[in-house]
């Protein structure tokens, strides 16, 4: 396992700029997840990481190394394809055992090898299988089994468990996780989703427009977004604007319309700014009467979701705020057309100056 | 009401193609069975004695021989050529793919008759006179198109991530191409081989030109047979090689078609 380093990589087709500067650093060992909406970038970054694809410039190195240059076939890297792409002529062993095999492994390696892959993968009973009789998760943990097997630099992941249901998916997750990081496997996951990110990753990069909009640990990108993009992303999703009256303490006064909140500081913020800020639906709460610091609205629809009911509130200003509230927490009334006042703890909004 | 109508008037139309394609066949292999030496459907009196006249006639025998081994050359000359041919088609990014796509099929296109005489003219100036060469050359352009054609269409079908997969393995361009493309891709060249074999095997347009006194195929054999008689040993001969081929083809489709459904490829 080694430490991968993209340096300043840039990715044209033809007018358009697939990747724009991108830099990353991978320790060994380390799990990093490409994380953005389709277009992003993501996977061209992958693609060229791979060596499936050469940049436009900039430069890869795998162990300081610099191998942008060489292809994939030189890269010892371990890939999961988004289509899996099983060799459906050879069994589940015979899939297995062909990075080894290209590499010029001996036969009782190889063998040796496959076996402790498939006993990994709880799959020693159906080596002699072909992947199309054999389940989902099933043809997902021979892809995982072949692309560790050739003990890779690092192993790469493209949105691998899109096409599983959501049971199923979770658990390949908890199993990838489990594997990784028994093993110390450097990894890249590429993946459109940000729940997954967080779960699986060390380190996220949130990409947009071929750029990374942050960088940081799970726990950073979650709590602290750098940029509004990002906060979307992540399910803040709130955006409410703001005018800066002063000062309080450790926090700004924001007004919005006729009330006034107090957010949490932001350094560069002078009064009288224009700022956008943002709160997690589920940290909005919701009060049948006027409150210091709440905000009037008036509910426009409100869905069961089990454990919560999501309300749509509109501001008398037009804007709309969403609130995710636990359902057996509720009260007051939450019928359409009712008068609430929404409220939250400063700590749980992001100031973000225009 | 509307959709049993246009059920019933589909079921009707494709009863009527069914019958127009398969009744002149029915009726070579009736009068294949006749115990007189005329043409009657059925037979007056049935008899298998004009299958006896069809083996024992040497034009025939060696008419087959010929075909069968000129069939069997231009198949194995024309199969790699073809397959290179649609590997190149299927990795070019030139502009003049398309261009070049069609060129592949022109055998098809133009008229036998007409690469018949063109190749007869082209031999013949290259003092290229014995018979079976002249042959083989004329088949290889009837196989060849087809190859392609069922390779392309593979190729097509094949999904380009196997490559990658392949390759970040660390398999060079060649061993994806012989350990994973090509095991996957056989049917449809199994498929264009067949196809190219029997088209080799029947052809009468091309090969009138370059067959000699010494190298005869058997369509061309039976041709001049019927030009001084009309028996049933004509009916005989082709009722066996509709079984041939027939059985060939339903033998081909149980070894390659089922095969590839079993490994899913």
């Amino acid at each position: 396992m080694a430490d991968v380093v993209l340096r300043n990589i840039v990715a044209r087709y033809e007018q358009f700029l697939a990747v724009d500067d991108v830099s990353l650093t991978i320790g060994s060992g380390e799990f990093v997840t490409l994380l953005g909406p389709s277009g992003c970038g993501k996977s061209t970054t992958l693609r060229i990481i791979a060596g499936l694809m050469k940049p436009t410039s900039g430069s890869v190195l795998f162990a300081g190394r610099d191998v942008t240059a060489a292809n994939a076939a030189d890269r010892n890297i371990g890939m999961v394809f988004q289509s899996l792409a099983l060799f459906p002529h050879m069994t589940v062993a015979e899939n297995v055992a062909f990075g080894l095999k290209m590499r010029g492994a001996g036969a009782a390696a190889i063998e040796k090898r496959v076996k402790r892959m498939l006993e990994m993968v709880r799959l020693d009973q159906l080596s002699d299988r072909y992947p199309s009789q054999m389940s989902g998760g099933q043809q997902q943990r021979v892809a995982l089994a072949r692309a560790i097997a050739v003990e890779p630099s690092i192993l790469i992941l493209d949105e691998p468990f899109g096409a599983l249901d959501r049971k199923l998916r979770e658990a390949m997750q908890v199993e990838l996780h489990q594997l990784t990081r028994e093993m110390k496997i450097t990894a890249l996951f590429v993946t459109h989703d940000q729940e997954e990110a967080l779960m699986l990753s060390d380190s996220i990069a949130v990409m947009n427009k071929g750029r990374i909009e942050q960088y940081g640990t799970p726990q950073e990108i979650y709590a602290a977004p750098s940029t509004r993009f990002v906060a979307d992303f992540m399910g803040m999703t709130n955006f409410l604007q703001g005018r800066v009256t002063g000062r309080n303490g450790d926090g700004l006064d924001i007004s919005i319309g006729e009330t006034t909140v107090t957010m949490p500081t932001l350094a560069s913020v002078s009064s009288g700014a224009e700022v956008t800020f943002a709160v997690r639906p589920e940290k909005v709460m919701l009060a049948a009467a006027e409150a210091p610091a709440a905000i009037e609205g008036t509910i426009r629809q409100v869905t069961y979701h089990g454990d919560a009911s999501r309300v749509v509130l509109s501001l008398k200003n037009g804007d709309t705020i969403v609130a995710l509230e636990t359902n057996d927490r509720r009260m007051g009334d939450r019928s359409v057309g009712s008068k609430v006042w929404a409220h939250w703890a400063p700590e749980d909004v992001k100031v973000f100056a225009q | 009401m509307m959709a049993a109508i246009q059920k019933r008037a589909f079921w009707v139309w494709s009863a009527f193609l069914y019958i127009f394609i398969v009744t002149p066949l029915i009726c070579v292999v009736l009068a294949s069975f006749n115990q007189e030496s005329v043409q009657s459907v059925p037979p007056l009196q049935w008899s298998l004695r004009w299958y006896g006249e069809a083996i024992r006639n040497p034009n025939f025998v060696r008419g087959a021989l010929t075909s069968l081994v000129v069939a069997t050359v231009a198949t194995i000359i024309a199969t790699p050529i073809g397959m290179l041919g649609a590997f190149g088609l299927w990795k070019s990014k030139s502009r003049y793919k398309a261009a070049m796509d069609a060129f592949f099929a022109l055998p098809i296109v133009v008229p036998g008759l007409v690469t018949g005489i063109s190749l007869l003219i082209v031999l013949t100036a290259a003092d290229q006179s014995a018979g079976n060469v002249k042959l083989i050359c004329g088949h290889v352009l009837i196989v060849l198109p087809y190859v392609i054609r069922t390779t392309l269409a593979s190729l097509a079908q094949f999904n380009p991530s196997l490559w990658e997969a392949a390759e970040t393995l660390g398999a060079s361009p060649l061993q994806v191409l012989w350990k994973i493309v090509l095991p996957i891709i056989r049917p449809g060249i199994v498929a264009g081989m067949v196809f190219g074999f029997i088209l080799s095997f029947d052809d009468v347009n091309i090969s009138l030109f370059l067959v000699d006194a010494r190298t005869i195929t058997l369509p061309i054999s039976i041709m001049s047979y019927l030009q001084f008689s009309f028996d049933p040993s004509v009916a005989a001969i082709s009722t066996i090689l509709i079984g041939i081929t027939f059985v060939s083809t339903l033998l081909l489709e149980r070894l390659f078609g089922l095969k590839r459904l079993f490994a899913g490829g």
